[in-house]
């Protein structure tokens, strides 16, 4: 089968607890391969089939992720041949995102030393993230 | 939401049996192209219902659609574009499987005997053993095999997940997704699980006693419905504007599941997100009022 | 269609062939050795006048076990082939499911079922029509000593095997599709035709007995190769007998076989009725 002979780039995966829609989690999963370095411009991305294949998924819900992707520029479909990458997202380099990791790293340490847990700094996150984007902001 | 070509149709389809209704007033929608997920309790009648639209039962009252045409078994062109998987996996137990696909060949007009040998060779189900003596996965894929040759339009299952084990379960549903990608087929499967079908479904319909409660894309369900908890205070505002589906009610606090087309204005609700198990039990409760009508969302019907 | 009934009944088929077989070279040799005896014994009678009242006992008589084992099979036959093949014809494909398989696969209802009835009546016809033959062949010298109508010697030969085959089957058929299982429908055959061969052999034939008052005359009596069903005296000049004459076989066996496979066409319409019009 020809989609054995084509390299698969990157791998996905669904979390279906999560909440978040199914597509949204691939369009977030290709962004931060981007990010990461991991995708880079001029790949391509894996076929439809490939994705249900591994992944268990309704073939509409790849297809409209990559046409998300395709809304917000990073990639384009080509004809018979299949989904590529355009460009990187906006957003720091790889350095960049390594070094806010880092720093993130170091926020974490210290507030589970104060008496946090998991959950406490994800729902602390997460309401900073919401009042954040009511401002505008995020 | 554009109007989209429907592969299924029924319009107050009924059937009655000698004691009890099978199946009351059914009109649902299905538009081409979906993985439709028909869930509910057992004895709800998804089996009613889908022997209805194959043309295995004869309604009582109220008419069907598939692809256009009236199910009816000794219509050809019917049952060459309508492929059906029964809950029993009726295959014949002494046969192998390559001789199921060279008997299909003979019976049907269209009939890909190649592909559905690939296909069980790809899964690695031996083909030259007596049905009998195969797992029951391996039964379901050549099962499904032999409905995807004849190359359908429409393929329709009754539980083909039931007897399966998880992997199995994955295996299966990858299958039908997979269908799904390279020609314009319309699937419909039932299952008393959710869980496995979310992955590969993207509608859903939901009977409960013999009546439909839900049609529509599942995405649409999703974004039509909020789970809203508050300090315990009466639902009757709440009432007036929505659609109430499942009030919990504590010493403290209350817990509504409701249809939200419009804002929720009082800031004393905060408002989430429900799974879709968590929808579909909320609908199952035998507790609760009964809505007006089915559910259905543009896509949908009413 | 056919290939998947033949793929299915195959096993069925064999066996029958084998059986048949099997009967055949029991047959052939007795067949040959008791007409050659027969021939024997009657050409001593006239030449020699020797032995002509034994004749049925030296030609028979050290057979006499393995003819009724014989005839035994034979007539067991349409019930076995209505049990072992007609009742889970329908029967089992119900049982198992797998009626849907072949309607779903661009069978029709109507199409299924003639198949089915008409290859598996077809066969029965042609199983019984070969015992019959062979039996009736097998029996020409016994009918010459004992005439064909005597109750079990006119069951197992002529046309009369055939028709009770094809009712055998059609009713283990019509069973089945009448109970979509296959225990129901092996017992509904075991008690059915049985009773029904006998209403029939008992209450039917006898109608085309003859009823005579005659004189107790040496010589007089029942005639020879008849069936004799009743007699009586009742007075010392006068006796009054029923009896079949042998040469109501073929009127007998004609009308008889009409009317078993008329039972069996109007089983085959119920069954054509039940699978086209009942739903699963």
């Amino acid at each position: 089968m020809s989609s054995e002979l084509v390299k698969q780039t990157i791998t996905f995966q669904l979390n279906q607890a999560s909440g978040v829609p199914a597509y949204l989690q691939i369009v977030q999963q290709v962004e931060q391969a981007l990010r990461m370095g991991t995708l880079r411009p001029g790949d391509q991305l894996p076929t439809v089939k490939q994705v249900v294949a591994e992944v268990t998924i309704n073939p509409n819900t790849v297809t409209k992720a990559y046409r998300e992707l395709e809304h917000a520029g990073l990639a384009e479909g080509r004809q018979g041949v299949g989904t590529f990458v355009l460009r990187r997202p906006e957003g720091p380099p790889p350095q960049e995102q390594t070094r806010l990791a880092r720093g993130l790293e170091r926020w974490v340490e210290t507030a589970r030393a104060a008496g946090l847990d998991g959950q406490a700094m994800e729902a602390m996150l997460r309401s900073i993230l919401r009042s954040a984007s009511d401002r505008g902001v995020a | 939401m554009s109007r989209e070509a429907l592969a299924i149709e029924t319009a107050g389809l009924s059937k009655r049996y000698r004691s009890a209704w099978g199946l009351q007033d059914c009109s649902i929608r299905v538009p081409e192209g979906r993985i439709s997920a028909l869930v509910g309790p057992n004895g709800a009648g998804k089996t009613t219902l889908l022997r209805l639209l194959v043309g295995l039962r004869r309604p009582t009252s109220g008419q069907a659609r598939v692809l256009g045409r009236a199910p009816a078994q000794d219509d050809m062109d019917f049952l060459a574009s309508v492929g059906f998987l029964a809950q029993e996996i009726p295959l014949y137990r002494q046969l192998s499987a390559a001789e199921h696909i060279r008997i299909g060949a003979r019976l049907n007009r269209t009939w890909d005997a190649a592909g559905a040998g690939q296909r069980l060779t790809t899964l690695r189900v031996p083909l030259d053993r007596p049905v009998h003596s195969l797992s029951g996965g391996q039964r379901a894929q050549v099962a499904l095999s032999l409905a995807l040759a004849k190359r359908p339009h429409v393929l329709l299952l009754d539980e083909p997940l039931a007897a399966l084990d998880p992997l199995a379960r994955r295996e299966f549903l990858t299958s039908l997704a997979d269908v799904t990608v390279e020609g314009d087929v319309t699937v419909m499967l039932s299952s008393h699980l959710v869980h496995d079908l979310e992955r590969v479904c993207n509608h859903l319909i939901l009977l409960t006693a013999s009546r439909v409660r839900l049609c529509a894309d599942i995405d649409d369900v999703l974004g039509g419905h909020r789970m809203l908890v508050g300090p315990r205070r009466s639902t009757a505002e709440l009432e007036r504007v929505f659609t109430v589906v499942k009030v919990t009610q504590t010493e403290r606090q209350s817990r509504v599941l409701a249809r939200l087309d419009g804002p929720v204005l009082d800031p004393a609700w905060d408002v989430s997100e429900v799974g879709l198990e968590d929808i579909i039990l909320a609908y199952m409760s035998e507790d609760q009022p009964l809505t007006a009508g089915p559910l259905s969302f543009a896509g949908g019907t009413a | 269609m056919t290939f998947l009934i033949w793929r299915l009944h195959r096993v069925h088929a064999i066996v029958a062939a084998v059986v048949i077989v099997a009967v055949t070279a029991l047959i052939v040799p007795s067949g040959i050795a008791i007409a050659n005896s027969y021939h024997h014994a009657v050409m001593n009678c006239s030449v020699s006048h020797v032995g002509c009242g034994d004749i049925s006992f030296t030609v028979f008589g050290n057979n006499s076990v393995f003819t009724s084992l014989v005839q035994d099979l034979v007539m067991a036959f349409p019930l076995v082939l209505g049990i072992l093949w007609g009742a889970p014809l329908m029967a089992g494909q119900f049982e198992a499911g797998t009626e849907d398989f072949v309607w779903t696969q661009g069978v029709t209802r109507r199409r299924w079922v003639l198949t089915n009835l008409g290859w598996a009546l077809l066969a029965a016809a042609v199983w019984g029509g070969v015992l019959a033959a062979l039996f009736t062949w097998w029996r020409g010298p016994d009918n010459a000593v004992d005439g064909p109508v005597k109750f079990i010697y006119f069951d197992v030969q002529g046309i009369a095997p055939v028709a009770y085959t094809v009712f055998a089957m059609a009713l283990g058929i019509a069973a089945g599709a009448l109970f979509r299982r296959v225990v129901p429908a092996i017992m509904t055959t075991f008690i059915v035709f049985p009773a029904v061969r006998i209403v029939i052999a008992l209450f039917f034939r006898p109608l085309f007995a003859v009823s005579q008052n005659v004189s107790p005359r040496a010589g007089a009596g029942t005639p020879p190769l008849s069936w004799s069903l009743f007699a009586d005296i009742i007075s010392s000049k006068t006796e009054h007998i029923i009896y079949l004459p042998a040469n109501r076989f073929w009127p007998v066996q004609g009308v008889e076989s009409g009317i078993f496979l008329v039972l069996a066409l109007a089983l085959a319409i119920f069954t054509y009725w039940s699978v086209t019009t009942r739903e699963a």
